[in-house]
């Protein structure tokens, strides 16, 4: 699984898309480049991700157990909406799952979720950010490898 | 400031441009806004957050010709590293003066949700 930037950016449109009642295309106009459809996410997007207050929560709640959606968002004080977009996004990027689909007693299907993250590092040394995650599955993701964003800053 | 906040700080896009941007050159406010494409109040905002977290201080004022003086900013973090492991979170800064949380590992136990 790539965790690409045009990942996260193509929920966005079609939640968008969906809000006007229109449709997205399936194929986003810079898919032909096949290097921008493979960027990673900047190691500033994806510490973000980590040091965002509602994703650290949900990360912290989905850590070796399985949840709901509506249980986060009330033990941990999110508004229910937040909560739902913030899964999304980490949904997204493959740092968490969904594991499981119950039924309540009021027949409604319930999204159980589990963190897929078990160990991050966020890196600030000699002006420049790296971020490393490793999954349950044991892939490592680098990110500020190849940060350019950098050195268009530092000309 | 807390930790916690301190190290959301390291993560907000402005907060990092500006802490690169000082990292080893003296720059005025204006020239940051200026080279590094952030909106001139949240500049001085975040450089005024940065500073009284420790993260800058004054290096030296300077007197433009027409005679306003100007406060040139220099970085004081050296690095930053903020680990997720076994379901918390902690952080170790490195400051380039004495400072009491220097090189230690602070945690960020938000597993009760604060």
């Amino acid at each position: 699984m790539i965790i690409t930037a045009d990942r996260l950016n193509s929920v966005r449109r079609h939640r968008c898309a969906k809000l006007r009642g229109t449709t997205v295309e399936d194929n986003p106009p810079y898919s032909e480049n096949m290097q921008s459809a493979t960027k990673l996410l900047t190691p500033l997007e994806a510490s973000q991700l980590l040091t965002d207050e509602y994703s650290a929560k949900i990360l912290l709640a989905t850590y070796k157990r399985k949840i709901s959606a509506q249980e986060i968002s009330q033990r941990y004080g999110i508004p229910i909406a937040a909560c739902y977009r913030k899964i999304r996004v980490l949904e997204e990027v493959g740092l968490i799952q969904c594991v499981e689909r119950i039924l309540t007693q009021k027949g409604k299907r319930k999204n159980l979720y589990t963190s897929c993250l078990r160990n991050a590092y966020i890196f600030f040394e000699n002006g420049k950010l790296r971020a490393r995650f490793q999954l349950a599955t044991g892939q490592v993701k680098d990110f500020g490898g190849d940060w350019n964003g950098m050195d268009l800053l530092q000309q | 400031m807390r930790e916690k906040d301190i190290s959301r700080l390291l993560t907000d896009e402005y907060a990092e441009r500006i802490l690169v941007a000082t990292q080893n050159t003296p720059r005025s406010v204006q020239e940051i806004s200026d080279r590094y494409d952030i909106p001139i109040a949240a500049c001085y905002r975040k450089i005024h957050e940065l500073e009284d977290a420790g993260f800058l201080k004054v290096a030296e004022i300077v007197t433009t010709p027409k005679g306003k003086t100007m406060k040139m900013y220099r970085s004081l973090l050296r690095s930053a590293v903020l680990v997720y492991e076994d379901g918390t979170f902690k952080v170790k800064f490195e400051f380039d003066y004495e400072k009491d949380i220097n090189g230690k590992w602070i945690e960020l136990n938000s597993s009760n949700g604060t």
